[in-house]
């Protein structure tokens, strides 16, 4: 077999165009792949950005269309302890005269509410005596109050003098969410 | 052409005993080298093709924002326990408004109405008789109830107003 010089240069020609069209494309190819997966990181980050300010707009949205009842619920609690001031005085000048029983309050104090930071609770102890017809109405009334509330002891007895007499604890919730 | 019984056999045992009869015995074979570089060629440019096919679909697609939308997480509200707590509210406010009511009606009932005693309008005169009359009056003994006299019973409008407590 006779290799002419020819041929060596054709063949060494060939060979070095082979490899470097080889590595070229193997340059672009892995280029190409950077890109490709930095233009993935980007898309990631922007989606993560819009996803999140979609969110937001979500949750804005949500609070704008709930506030109206929001706010109602947010009456049912008290908002500090100055509200139980006010309740006080409403139920001792207004509420208990109107229903015609005769109320002492005995004590009133703040209670921690177990594994919760942001709550507490107002417990009020009252007495009261009057008909029996009153009493057990003034107690209906306190226990259906429109607040966030709950009875905790309440003691109707009967008293020869004076006709029935109560005493009820009640607990209302104090919320500073 | 056809191939006799013979000459296939002849060309299988030559190919079992090494093949030499049939063997390429050119190093460079033109039209062998031209094939093999054109499929070489076609192959390359195939499994580039294929390549940049799948590039182009894989980043022609690329929407940021409608994936963005598809993947937002909704708020985490619970509607339907804030509407069972509003029917528990509501529910307590009309049943404390209904025993109030009802307080209201029996006080209403029972309060006494107050006969001719002017309380707040002394200068309100009695009846219409002319006083300048000396005749004697004759004697009625029915009451009259004066006019701005009466103390009106607590009604609704008049009973000491309820505080807000659920709006």
């Amino acid at each position: 077999m006779i290799v002419t010089k020819l041929t060596k240069r054709i063949s060494i020609f060939s060979l070095t165009f082979a490899i470097v069209v080889a590595v070229g494309a193997a340059y672009f190819f892995l280029r190409i792949n950077q890109q490709g997966a930095q233009l993935d990181a980007y898309i990631a980050v922007i989606s993560e950005s819009t996803q999140q300010a979609e969110n937001r707009a979500r949750t804005e949205r949500t609070l704008t269309e709930t506030e109206a009842e929001r706010a109602q619920l947010a009456n049912v609690f008290f908002k500090d302890q100055s509200d139980s001031l006010n309740f006080l005085t409403y139920v001792e000048e207004e509420l208990a005269p109107q229903v015609g029983v005769e109320l002492e309050t005995l004590d009133i104090a703040v209670v921690a509410v177990p594994n919760s930071s942001s709550t507490s609770e107002i417990k009020m102890r009252f007495a009261y005596t009057g008909s029996e017809e009153a009493v057990i109405t003034f107690s209906r009334l306190l226990e259906t109050l429109p607040y966030h509330s709950r009875i905790e002891a309440l003691i109707l007895r009967r008293v020869e003098e004076k006709g029935w007499e109560g005493e009820v604890t009640l607990h209302i919730t104090v919320s500073s969410i | 052409m056809k191939i006799s019984s013979t000459k296939i056999a002849a060309m299988a045992r030559s190919v079992v005993r090494g093949g030499k009869h049939y063997g390429e015995h050119n190093m460079i074979h033109p039209v062998r080298d031209w094939l093999c570089g054109f499929v070489f060629f076609l192959a390359v440019c195939m499994v580039g093709a294929w390549w940049a096919a799948t590039l182009y679909l894989k980043y022609e697609q690329v929407s940021v924002f409608e994936d963005a939308s598809e993947t937002a997480e909704d708020t985490n509200y619970r509607a339907g326990v804030v509407e069972a707590a509003l029917a528990i509210v509501t529910a307590r406010r009309v049943e404390y408004d209904t025993i109030l009511a009802r307080i209201e009606g029996v006080n209403a009932v029972t309060e006494p109405v107050l006969p001719g005693i002017a309380t707040s309008t002394p200068e309100v005169v009695a009846t219409s008789t002319p006083t300048t009359s000396p005749a004697v009056l004759p004697v009625d003994n029915t009451i009259e109830t004066l006019p701005g006299s009466v103390l009106e019973p607590t009604t609704s409008s008049s009973a000491p107003e309820v505080p807000q407590l659920v709006q």
